[in-house]
């Protein structure tokens, strides 16, 4: 088989739709998040582009000119494309008051639905241009899809992992608007000597990238400043500090953050010692001080998700052995050199899925495993099955802990009772998987945003041994936080009513957790709006 | 346009095997969790290996429809898929128990490799036949329809798999739905077709 242009271009298509989507699919979870419910409006959106845009071609095939035709889809394509950064910040602005999920929907239409609709109607058109006769349809149909196919994988591996995270996402569109525009001019001028077009196609292209590269924004604002970008594994990740007018004090409050796709992971104040604003942690550094007491030794403790490293200093304040696993390696960096803290004190640090890890990690190998593994507003269902915390069970000695942070807002609070709850339910698979579960809010907020999860192994009574707690075991920030002392976390230490547990087999928790994420979503993106109407950048 | 309604079934094989295509990516990403998590790495291998999949059986499905260009090399084709897609959780499990211990991204790599690739060769196998088989309406207007409406069922895969089946009914069960469903459609070519003929 003779390779010509129009494999060639069946490869670009592949290439280009392909960068696209994912170009796309990370805006998206820039501005709302990466639940279920908006990957699957992302996916339902390209697919649905991707069909129309076959069955477009295949209406196109059937014209004399139809390589002329096809030409200007990939024009409008290209336009589209070049326009991506600032029509999906119009959209937000504009429409993320009226709701939600129609934005992301819009957004979906414009970023990925609408682009690979236009440039997937070059398949069957080639798949025409290429079949002579009747008998080589399939053949033809078969190399181009291959080709398209093909292009995907290069397009994945290079801008997925290569170009994203050194060029941004602006550029990689720029990229694509240019490719799908290049091949147009290259075809009209060979076959049709199409100039006019041709010089029309590409300063309209031009000019929309000029137009975008002029409203790109800025990284810092009144409010916010950006320390560090940077697009990987978990998503878009990002510290800021951000500057806030003290009421009627007139100063100015500054606090740092770590972002992953624009939801804030941990909150310090931008000086050491790294002491978090969250009450959660020190509710988990208190628990976590009972390993002194029952530990014959000092504690090797295992810490899942690592963020900006308040928990880390927590336990390493407590002067324990900790080994700590987290499946973005930069954190490493970004703990240290943001939120001071001294990472060449753990123990270990493994790059990898913390299910893994546990799957593997030697029996009775911990004293204590503690887990803070929220990833933007996804949280890791796969570590809350009762199977999960069977490994749990087994890699901790024979008196341990397992303490895990996890957040659901309960408006009903029958739903705890019932065993409806999703943290009720994910007590269930503690207990099933021989724990003795118990769980208390660090906030003492009735809503329960936070929720501690406590998985007592052997015989350990955690309440008795909270009472007995020295306070010389606990830093001064925990004992600062009345509601997290010792005494007080005895008291609202509650046992779990009986509840279906969760199982691999029946990942429900991620469906049940749908709307939770997307009300999360939009009570943190509340904090973003007003720096990105003021032009903050969302993106690179 | 006629014509091709009057081949009605082949259409609803190729919508059936393009839901069948989602649900099993999707299928797999879950399989996944429990041994090697849901990270970007269980995603871009996925992702990887089912484009790698189609890739192959897109080419092979191309030489296919030259050499066998009838419908029963669809029942053929939409038979393979259902008993792979039976035996998709055991050898899921069996592979990943294997392989555990592994580097975590060698190890979900491999284990895409081995039980996620069969099944995406094999339905990268039905649409060039398809279109082949209704090529009669032109070539870029038969590719078109057929990959159109295989994509469609790829959104609805989305939907009833991603929403309904794999949370409730569980991941092993909807790898035996996604099988049984092919059984059904390779049924269903085998019988109007061998009707179509008779009649014809």
């Amino acid at each position: 088989m003779r390779v010509n242009v129009w494999h060639w271009w069946a490869l670009a298509e592949g290439v280009v739709v392909m960068a696209v989507e994912l170009c796309g699919g990370m805006i998206l979870s820039a501005y709302y998040g990466n639940t279920l419910q908006v990957w699957s409006v992302v996916v339902g959106i390209t697919f649905l582009g991707l069909a129309f845009g076959y069955l477009l071609g295949g209406w196109v095939s059937e014209g004399v000119r139809s390589l002329y035709v096809l030409g200007w889809l990939w024009v409008g394509a290209a336009v589209l494309v070049a326009l991506v950064p600032e029509s999906t910040r119009l959209v937000f602005v504009r429409m993320i008051d009226k709701g939600f999920v129609e934005a992301a929907l819009v957004t979906g239409v414009l970023v990925s639905g609408l682009p690979c609709a236009l440039i997937a109607s070059a398949i069957p058109v080639l798949t025409s241009r290429l079949a002579r006769k009747e008998s080589e349809a399939g053949r033809m149909a078969g190399v181009l899809f291959s080709l398209s196919s093909a292009g995907g994988i290069i397009s994945a591996l290079v801008v997925g992992l290569l170009l994203v995270p050194a060029v941004g996402i602006r550029l990689v569109l720029v990229g694509s608007a240019l490719v799908l525009v290049v091949f147009v001019v290259w075809v009209w001028l060979v076959r049709y000597s199409a100039v006019v077009e041709a010089g029309v196609a590409f300063v309209l292209v031009l000019f929309m990238l000029l137009l975008t590269y002029a409203r790109m924004g800025s990284w810092e604002t009144a409010t916010l400043r950006q320390l560090y970008h940077h697009d990987g594994i978990i998503g878009q990740i990002r510290v800021m500090d951000s500057y806030t007018q003290v009421r009627g004090q007139g100063r100015v409050a500054v606090e740092r953050q770590l972002f992953i796709n624009n939801i804030p992971q941990t909150r310090i104040r931008p000086f050491p010692p790294n002491v978090s604003l969250w009450n959660y942690v020190h509710g988990m550094a208190v628990v976590s001080a009972l390993a002194r007491l029952y530990a014959r030794h000092t504690p090797d403790v295992l810490l899942i998700g690592v963020g900006g490293g308040s928990l880390v200093a927590e336990l390493l304040w407590h002067g324990y052995n900790v080994t700590a696993v987290d499946i973005e390696r930069r954190l490493r960096t970004i703990a240290q050199d943001y939120f001071f803290v001294d990472m060449s004190r753990l123990r270990r640090l493994v790059v990898d899925d913390g299910r893994h890890f546990v799957n593997v990690a030697p029996a009775r190998s911990f004293d204590l495993i503690v887990m803070d593994v929220l990833s933007a507003e996804s949280q890791p269902f796969h570590l809350y099955t009762q199977e999960s915390f069977a490994q749990f069970f087994r890699i901790l000695r024979d008196s341990g802990l397992v303490v895990i942070e996890w957040q659901e807002t309960i408006t009903d609070t029958t739903a705890i009772e019932s065993g409806r709850a999703a943290f009720v339910r994910m007590l269930a698979g503690m207990r099933a998987a021989g724990f003795e579960p118990y769980w208390f809010s660090p906030t003492g907020d009735p809503q329960l945003s936070d929720i501690i999860l406590v998985g007592v192994k052997g015989r350990l009574d955690i309440r008795q041994m909270l009472r007995q707690l020295p306070l010389k075991y606990l830093r001064d920030c925990c004992l600062s936080q009345g509601v997290v002392l010792p005494g007080n976390i005895a008291l609202q230490l509650r046992e779990a009513p009986p509840a279906v547990p969760f199982h691999d087999n029946e990942p429900e928790l991620e469906y049940l957790m749908i709307e939770e994420g997307l009300q999360w979503r939009r009570n943190k993106l509340n904090y973003m709006i007003d720096a990105i109407r003021g032009g903050f950048r969302l993106f690179r | 346009m006629k014509w091709m309604m009057r081949r009605w079934y082949i259409l609803v094989f190729s919508f059936v095997e393009g839901m069948a295509l989602m649900a099993t990516e999707l299928i797999s990403a879950k399989l996944i969790a429990p041994y090697f998590g849901t990270s970007l790495y269980v995603w871009a291998s996925v992702l990887g290996v089912t484009l790698g999949g189609l890739l192959l059986g897109y080419w092979l499905g191309g030489v296919l429809s030259v050499r066998y260009p009838h419908d029963r090399t669809l029942v053929l084709v939409g038979i393979a898929a259902s008993v792979w897609m039976f035996l998709f959780p055991l050898v899921g499990k069996v592979v990943m128990g294997a392989l555990l211990g592994w580097e975590l991204r060698v190890a979900i790599l491999l284990s895409c490799c081995v039980f996620l690739l069969p099944a995406m060769v094999i339905y990268g196998l039905v649409s060039p036949v398809a279109v082949r088989l209704l090529a009669a309406v032109g070539a870029g207007r038969s590719a078109g329809v057929i990959y159109g409406i295989s994509t469609m069922g790829g959104v609805l895969a989305v939907w009833v798999f991603a929403f309904r089946l794999i949370p409730f009914v569980g991941v092993r069960e909807s790898a035996w739905v996604v099988s049984a469903g092919m059984v059904v459609v390779s049924l269903l070519v085998y019988l109007f077709s061998d009707r179509r003929a008779g009649k014809g």
